[in-house]
């Protein structure tokens, strides 16, 4: 009997602009110690159908449909069973590990609350139980963890003790929402390890849900496809990943950028239009308006979810075309003709930039009041309408490096030139012609608009302080720019509330090329956006970074990215350059210890891809205090010594301009990175 | 809600922005709270404007021997200890009750928000002067203050206004700072110093119009309390000198004949009691509908 057996669930939300129907007719089935993933994009109901297992959706939400769990309707349960089988028999693992863990609760008291109210258990049975699954989600120092409180762990830490307490009363069934989405990849790679490994072992079923494909492929049995609130796809992973029947999850898979794939080849494909309204679901199929297959058929009728193959379910009528994919093939755009070459001459060159943060002495002068060393002596340059990718984790001080030379955070030293002026000074000496120059598009589309101005407000403003046009050419040329980004003059009047994620950060782009900028910093441009969207955004900054001339700074957590995009890489680890040099050349070995561990965490879209075996354990150290030595020498995998720990690494030349910082000798950095087998990791 | 999509392309390109910072009033017939708030605020306006028309007798007119009456035919709500209608002083009341809260906390968000805006965005030395004397004006018991004031500068409209403002203008100058603080880390606000744009232009273009909803929603409920402050400023005999027909000086006056006709006391009580109630259904009201609109 499955574990889980959910049938034609239907959930709707009532709201002010109508009935939401956010899940449509879902049916699937868990079976014992099987992992089922559901991906999908944002908005798509991934997470609706997880709270309806635990019933935990809110007032306005009416479900109907049967959600059995070992034969029993959950749907029907009374409270009390609810709550009986809520941690006892079915657990969930959320997104952000802070919210789930109670920040003044040690985690000994979190981890036997568990077991002291679902069952009886003696404090001292409570305690040793708590123990033993911490060691077997591999923490160190078990007794060392139970004391702490939840802040005094890393992320990766605290997402492992929530997988702890969710495995402690071994569950049937435990709900995964996005576990990994919040971590860095190092971390998350770290933990999917351990899911991989805990799956096995606990014999448990799992519904894993996540946007992110490479997750899904390395984790999953089964997967299933939402899109717009309806199951669109339903396989085994290797039958998805290898033949997609549904041009939905083609699209979503064509959309990453593959390994190897670079900007001067190729164009990404991307997904056009966006989801559908909830409220307001077109006729037919809810793909059909961004279906590359679709036909006059695909509107007329609604299709059904039929068997395409063994255990292979799509909802399409034109499986067997997609099958064939000549349309979806014909997609794919040549790259526009690339960038000349660079110069010699450099649009930007950083030499030595630092950026300290005073840190406040302790109250009435006490304590300490060091100098948080956020970027170190980085140096590196730009040549004229190139790409350079800064690439670390989180805290490594790549977006203060973009702050620093934008000049919304104070340089403590170094010399920053760019295209003649110095760009060390804080943004109010600089001159309008030298911010006109150096523009930014940031992080989060939510906050990168100002909700009170239209669009046309947010693209007359640069205009006019830059003097581009005279006035009465400036509707002219904000049509322009809005079209350049895809958009067209129905957006000018609009509101950003109006638009979509990927939209906003259009018109984003839009504001920072209007003064016709000679380089654009883009600080993770697209890492909120979803991964259709994303791909669109690359696209279009390739093409207007062609058209426009600009050179690009991109800094990006995520390493497919920037090397699909980058000419130049420059690759930090706390506040210090580890490795430079041209894309090809960071992305195969030597590798920097570092570069090496980033490249091998990333999850990739296929499943039988092999798992390196080279993972950090840990996550960065302090910036205020930072290890001496090399600074990667705390996690670094390769470490040769007492070397690394006293003495500065050198900088070794390759020659065609890769420069990696190491003491370990290039060709024997070189001839451990190729000899080794890639290893199945647990 | 909806725009016009098309703009002919000749159109003026002087419009920089249409007034963004509006009720939407269409809107505020969705909650139940805020009307029923609007209706009460409404009533004493309406009161305040038709009143002088509408009243049986003057103000100070008072009739021998119909001294502390109970309401009755003649005088609908009774009388006061000098024979006077309270109806008629009531209604000609409200003109004070509903023209001296806004004033003064008209002043007061002026103040308050200027102070909070430039603290907030400055930052450093000049945020910490300047929110520490705010704080001081804060640490004294509001009734106190006013007393210090309005003997200082003596009893009149202006005096009164000038005082409530002095009083209400550190909290808001806190709530504006509060929201400046998380206002001014936005990336539209980088990007807006990215272009070189002044201190000013940030301030008043980008920060301030985001600020504005909670800075009114607040503004609404200060106004219910300093409706009820200038009423116990009138009650501890400080608000506007005799003649003039204060609420507060009523209650208080009415404190003597509290057994004997308990109505003279009751009323002008009522009355500021549903202005403060009706500022707050309102803003109650106003910030429903605003996270709803998110």
């Amino acid at each position: 009997m499955a574990v889980l057996d959910i049938q034609s669930l239907n959930v709707n939300y009532r709201g002010r602009r109508g009935i939401a129907r956010a899940v449509r007719g879902l049916s699937l089935t868990i079976g014992e110690g099987e992992t089922y993933g559901l991906v999908g994009e944002s908005g798509c109901g991934k997470s609706t159908v997880a709270l309806s297992i635990m019933r935990y959706l809110p007032k306005q939400a009416e479900a109907d449909g049967q959600i059995l769990f070992q034969g029993q309707d959950l749907m029907q349960a009374s409270d009390a069973h609810l709550r009986h089988l809520r941690g006892n028999r079915i657990a969930m693992v959320y997104q952000d590990p802070q919210a789930s863990l109670n920040p003044v609760l040690t985690i000994e008291k979190q981890l036997t609350e568990v077991l002291l109210t679902h069952q009886n258990y003696s404090h001292a049975e409570a305690r040793q139980r708590a123990l033993a699954m911490l060691e077997r989600v591999r923490m160190p120092d078990p007794e060392y963890i139970l004391r702490r409180y939840p802040h005094q762990l890393s992320g990766g830490m605290q997402q492992r003790v929530v997988i702890a307490m969710a495995l402690l009363l071994n569950p049937d069934l435990v709900i995964m929402d996005e576990p990994t989405t919040g971590l860095d990849v190092t971390v998350e790679a770290s933990v999917l390890d351990l899911l991989e490994g805990l799956r096995r072992e606990f014999k448990m079923a799992i519904l894993y849900i996540s946007h992110n494909l490479g997750v899904i492929a390395r984790i999953c049995d089964r997967v299933g496809v939402m899109y717009a609130g309806e199951l669109v796809e339903q396989a085994d992973k290797q039958a998805l990943f290898a033949q997609p029947h549904h041009p939905y999850t083609v699209s979503l898979l064509r959309c990453l950028p593959q390994r190897g794939t670079r900007h001067t080849d190729e164009l990404l494909y991307s997904i056009p239009g966006r989801v559908p309204p909830l409220t307001d679901l077109p006729p037919g199929c809810v793909f059909a308006a961004r279906c590359p297959l679709v036909q006059p058929a695909c509107t007329a009728g609604v299709p059904a979810l039929e068997s395409v193959g063994s255990n292979h379910l799509a909802r399409c009528f034109r499986w067997e075309a997609v099958r064939q994919q000549p349309a979806l093939a014909a997609a794919v755009r040549p790259a526009p003709a690339s960038a000349p070459a660079a110069g010699e001459s450099s649009l930007l060159s950083v030499n030595h930039l630092k950026v300290y943060f005073k840190q406040a002495a302790g109250l009435l002068g006490w304590g300490q009041g060091g100098d948080v060393k956020s970027v170190d002596d980085v140096s590196f340059s730009l040549a004229p309408q190139q790409t350079l990718g800064i690439v670390g984790e989180s805290g490594c001080g790549k977006s203060t490096i973009a702050r620093g030379l934008a000049g919304l955070t104070a340089v403590t030293g170094g010399a920053v030139t760019f295209a003649g002026h110095d760009f060390t000074q804080p943004i109010e000496r600089r001159s309008q012609n030298a911010l006109r120059q150096m523009q930014m598009v940031f992080q989060n589309p939510d906050s990168t608009l100002n909700p009170r101005h239209t669009i046309r407000k947010t693209l007359s403003r640069p205009l006019r302080r830059f003097k581009v046009v005279p006035p009465e050419q400036e509707t002219e040329h904000i049509i322009g720019l809005l079209r350049a980004v895809n958009l067209d003059e129905t957006y000018l009047d609009r509101l950003p509330r109006q638009l979509s994620g990927g939209e906003k950060q259009r018109v984003a782009i839009a504001r920072a090329l209007a003064g016709g900028p000679q380089l654009v910093l883009c600080d993770e441009p697209i890492s909120a956006l979803d991964v259709s969207v994303q791909a669109a955004v690359l696209n279009l900054l390739r093409e207007l970074q062609q058209e426009r001339k600009v050179a690009l700074l991109f800094i990006s957590h995520d390493l497919n990215v920037v090397r699909y995009l980058a000419d130049q890489v420059v690759v930090i680890y706390l506040g210090r350059v580890c490795e430079s040099g041209p894309t090809e050349a960071i992305f195969n070995p030597p590798y920097h210890p570092y570069t090496e561990a980033l490249v091998s965490a990333i999850p990739e879209a296929n499943p039988n891809a092999a798992s390196h075996a080279i993972r950090l354990e840990g996550t960065v150290p302090s910036p205020a205090n930072p290890p001496t030595g090399c600074r990667f020498h705390t996690r670094c995998p390769r470490k040769i010594g007492a070397i690394c720990e006293t003495h500065e690494p050198p900088a070794q030349e390759t020659g065609d301009g890769h420069t990696i910082y190491c003491h370990i000798p290039l060709d024997e950095l070189a001839a451990m990175q190729t000899a080794e087998k890639p290893v199945q990791h647990l | 809600m909806e725009k016009p999509l098309h703009q002919p392309a000749n159109f003026p390109l002087t419009v920089i922005r249409p007034r963004r910072v509006r009720i939407r009033w269409r809107r505020v017939f969705r909650s139940p709270t805020a009307l029923i708030g609007a209706a009460i605020l409404l009533f004493w306006v309406v009161m305040a404007l038709v009143g002088p028309a509408i009243v049986p007798y003057g103000i100070n007119d008072s009739e021998a021997g119909a001294v502390w009456k109970p309401p009755s035919d003649k005088h609908i709500l009774g009388t006061d200890g000098l024979g006077r209608d309270l109806f008629s002083r009531l209604v000609i009341g409200a003109g004070q009750m509903v023209t001296l809260p806004p004033l003064a906390v008209g002043l007061a968000v002026l103040l308050g928000t200027s102070v909070g805006l430039l603290a907030g965005y400055r930052g450093g030395w000049f945020d910490e002067i300047v929110m520490r004397l705010m704080d001081v004006l804060m640490a004294f018991p509001v009734v106190m203050l006013y007393l210090i004031i309005i003997v200082a500068i003596g009893a009149s409209a202006v005096n009164v206004v000038v005082a409530v403002a002095v009083a209400t203008t550190p909290a808001i100058s806190r709530l504006v700072r509060g929201l400046v603080l998380d206002l001014r880390n936005r990336e539209f606000v980088a990007a807006a110093r990215m272009r070189g744009e002044s201190t000013a232009y940030i301030l008043f273009q980008e920060i301030l119009p985001n600020a504005a909803g909670p800075i009114l929603v607040d503004g609404l409920v200060r106004i219910g309390y300093a409706t009820f402050s200038i009423g116990a400023l009138g009650f501890l005999g400080l608000g506007l000198p005799p003649p003039n027909p204060d609420w507060g000086r009523m209650a208080s006056e009415a404190r003597q004949a509290i057994i004997l006709t308990p109505t003279a006391a009751l009323f002008p009580s009522l009355a500021i009691a549903s202005i403060v109630v009706g500022c707050n259904l309102l803003a109650d009201g106003l910030r429903e509908l605003a996270r709803s609109e998110e």
